[in-house]
């Protein structure tokens, strides 16, 4: 019992480790005695001409992205274990309501028109929510809200966002908006900086402490709305709240890094085996998980080779085996 | 059961006789006239076309527009895309709104039925599925590979021999070799070159060896800072680009990188292109000058007297009143260069 008690140590030690190990590893070469120099002098005023460069790189460079990864990583953790949650199924991701396809989808449509990333950002944002507002409208046409409806239409919405990006790439400029759009899908924290985060990471921050508020009622929920109302709960105005939520997380983190896959899927289940299924301990977990694990993905795909790696393509890469393997333990534990 | 059959197998010979039918009267109709010749197109395939090319479609590779309009031959062109129909376009030749697009903007896709409408001649292209389904039709189409200087000069020739403009074509072609060793000759004593990071569709993703961009840099006597990296665009990170420390920054103008993204970048300010004020956009008048159409000699004229200024300085409105006027028969107005040539 006392581990899981203090997983919660365990898991903040963990992202401090990964957190130095970080800041040492970066494509531009600095040695490791010049790299504590510059942080054992990071409260003088003025750096020595020699250091000012390498001064740059891990204060300005290399520390902002890796916190910027942990944010984004915390995001899409907690957001995947609160949506598994209220939808009562393992097998979904935090963009199960469309928010990838109509942030994708904006962001492309943004491209083509005025490709200004500002207006990028903005136009992905509000179609990441626009395309889960109809979602839910879509829902709601149905007999009754269900979660089981929502998902569905959350499907549909997404694959008619899909094919709007299709017909989007069809009608680009092969040589240039065409590559712009692609490396857009495919995610990536390399052009994100902090000026990007000023929205971002409140936002994520505020809308993660909110899940975390709402823990215990996202338990209740799970087990089913029927016995969530019998307990007093009003169901309806909790479901707008956390879809609201974990939405405005996942929209604002598709608008600035583009579709990151699979972290919200896999890390949510990573930490149930540790953890377990309760919410409670679940998703705080789920976060701090989530941020370690970004951080690693985003060291491999920054500093492995001299090209960026796409994002998208390294949680696949991690993600899809992983994620193989835990579904064969949680088989082997039950048969 | 007997006449469902039946009726299967008259629906199915009259559907072969028409099949047949169609498929001799398009493979006859484009060699319908005069005698044929043998060339061969940049990808080394034989291909017979008629001697007299009068109808030709280019709408799946727009360089190839502008090839045949710096050969003179505009008028040959039966089959253009939305690509190739801009302001400066219509300027130059207001008759070009009036010219069919068989699709809608450049890229792999053929609209077959079309195509078959507008009887071309000939098709150029540069897509190896186009000729495929041409050559099914009988059309006679030819494949263009311009990703480097050299290889556009190639074009220019085999073109011009295809539409009977090899005086044209030769005229073209010695001003570009021109203009080429002429930079060569002038950076060749230069001991240090100097490198160039070129910023394609975002300020983060650059052009790679394999990339025309690349090629143009080095016709710049530049050094492409990405140039060993393979592969399509290259997406990198902001350590690597203060690695790289490049001498001046290059950027595409139809990506999402302006000159402040980097000018006003703290951690870039240490770069030695932004701390000396060596970031540019590319320029534009027809196109973009950076990518691989006829006009990026002047791209790299432009881009040469960038990086070396003490040796080397075009006159660049000269050179484009020089250039439009004799290649493309319009003069750009004072207004237009300013324009295009303005900080």
């Amino acid at each position: 019992m006392k581990t899981t008690r203090n997983y919660t140590t365990y898991l903040i030690l963990f992202n401090l480790f990964v957190f130095t190990g970080s800041v040492f590893i970066g494509r531009y070469p600095i040695s490791v005695p010049d790299i504590l120099s510059v942080i054992g002098h990071v409260f003088d005023s003025d750096v020595a001409e020699s250091h000012q460069l390498i001064h740059t790189v891990i204060f300005k460079v290399r520390i902002p992205r890796i916190m910027i990864a942990m944010v984004i990583g915390a995001g899409l953790g907690i957001t995947g274990a609160t949506f598994q949650g209220v939808f009562k199924n393992p097998l979904v991701s935090p963009y199960i309501l469309g928010v990838s396809s109509g942030g994708g989808f904006g962001a492309a449509l943004a491209i083509l028109l005025c490709n200004d990333v500002i207006w990028i950002q903005l136009s992905a944002f509000v179609f990441g929510m626009i395309a889960v507002g109809l979602s839910l409208l879509t829902a709601r046409l149905g007999f009754r809200m269900s979660t089981y409806t929502l998902v569905l239409s959350g499907i549909v919405v997404g694959s008619f966002f899909s094919a709007m990006i299709s017909l989007l790439k069809y009608v680009a400029d092969t040589y240039t908006k065409l590559p712009a759009i692609v490396f857009w899908l495919m995610g990536s924290l390399a052009a994100v900086n902090v000026r990007d985060m000023l929205i971002t990471a409140p936002v994520t921050l505020i809308c993660i402490g909110v899940l975390i508020m709402l823990r215990w009622r996202i338990n209740i929920l799970s087990l089913g709305s029927g016995q969530a109302r019998e307990l007093g709960l009003n169901t309806t105005a909790l479901y707008v709240t956390i879809i609201t939520c974990s939405t405005m997380i996942a929209s604002s983190i598709v608008a600035v890094a583009g579709i990151i896959g699979w972290v919200g899927l896999v890390v949510p289940h990573l930490c149930r085996m540790i953890v377990g299924a309760d919410h409670t301990r679940l998703l705080p977990a789920s976060a701090l998980m989530g941020s370690a694990y970004m951080l690693i993905v985003d060291d491999v795909a920054r500093a492995s080779v001299g090209q960026e790696i796409p994002l998208g393509i390294v949680t696949a890469v991690i993600g899809a085996p992983f994620f193989a393997y835990l579904l064969r333990r949680n088989q082997g534990g039950k048969g | 059961m007997k006449t469902v059959f039946r009726n299967l197998l008259i629906i199915l010979i009259v559907l072969a006789a028409v099949a047949t039918g169609v498929g001799f009267f398009h493979s006859r109709s484009p060699v319908r006239q005069g005698s044929t010749h043998i060339i061969y197109d940049q990808t080394g395939r034989k291909v017979q076309i008629p001697m007299r090319v009068n109808r030709v479609v280019t709408s799946m590779y727009p360089i190839a527009t502008q090839i045949v309009f710096m050969l003179g031959a505009q008028d040959c062109l039966v089959g253009i895309s939305d690509y190739d129909v801009n302001g400066v376009m219509k300027r130059i030749y207001p008759a070009i709104e009036r010219i069919p697009r068989p699709t809608r903007s450049a890229g792999q896709e053929i609209g077959v039925e079309e195509i078959l409408k507008l009887k071309p001649d000939l098709v150029f292209t540069h897509f190896r599925s186009n000729v495929d389904a041409l050559s099914a039709l009988g059309i006679p189409s030819v494949c263009l590979r311009l990703e480097s200087p050299d290889a556009l000069i190639e074009g220019i020739l085999l073109t011009g021999k295809i539409m009977n403009r090899e005086d044209r074509a030769r005229q073209i072609v010695q001003y570009y070799r021109q203009k080429l060793s002429e930079i060569r000759k002038r950076t060749e004593t230069i001991q240090q070159k100097k490198t160039v990071y070129f910023a394609g569709p975002s300020m983060l993703t650059t052009a790679s060896g394999e990339h025309y961009q690349n090629f143009l840099i080095e016709s710049a006597s530049g050094i492409n800072t990405a140039g060993e990296s393979r592969g399509g665009w290259a997406s990198i990170s902001i350590e690597q680009l203060l690695k790289w420390n490049p001498d001046l920054i290059f950027i595409g103008n139809y990506g999402t990188a302006r000159v402040g993204s980097f000018t006003g970048d703290s951690r870039l300010s240490d770069v030695a292109a932004v701390r000396r004020g060596n970031v540019f956009m590319s320029r534009f008048y027809i196109g973009s000058w950076d990518v691989p159409t006829p006009e990026s000699i002047l791209g790299i004229m432009w881009l040469a007297g960038k990086l070396y200024p003490e040796h080397i300085r075009f006159n660049m409105a000269e050179e484009m009143t020089y250039f439009y006027s004799t290649f493309y028969g319009y003069t750009p107005s004072s207004d237009e260069i300013e324009a295009v040539l303005a900080e």
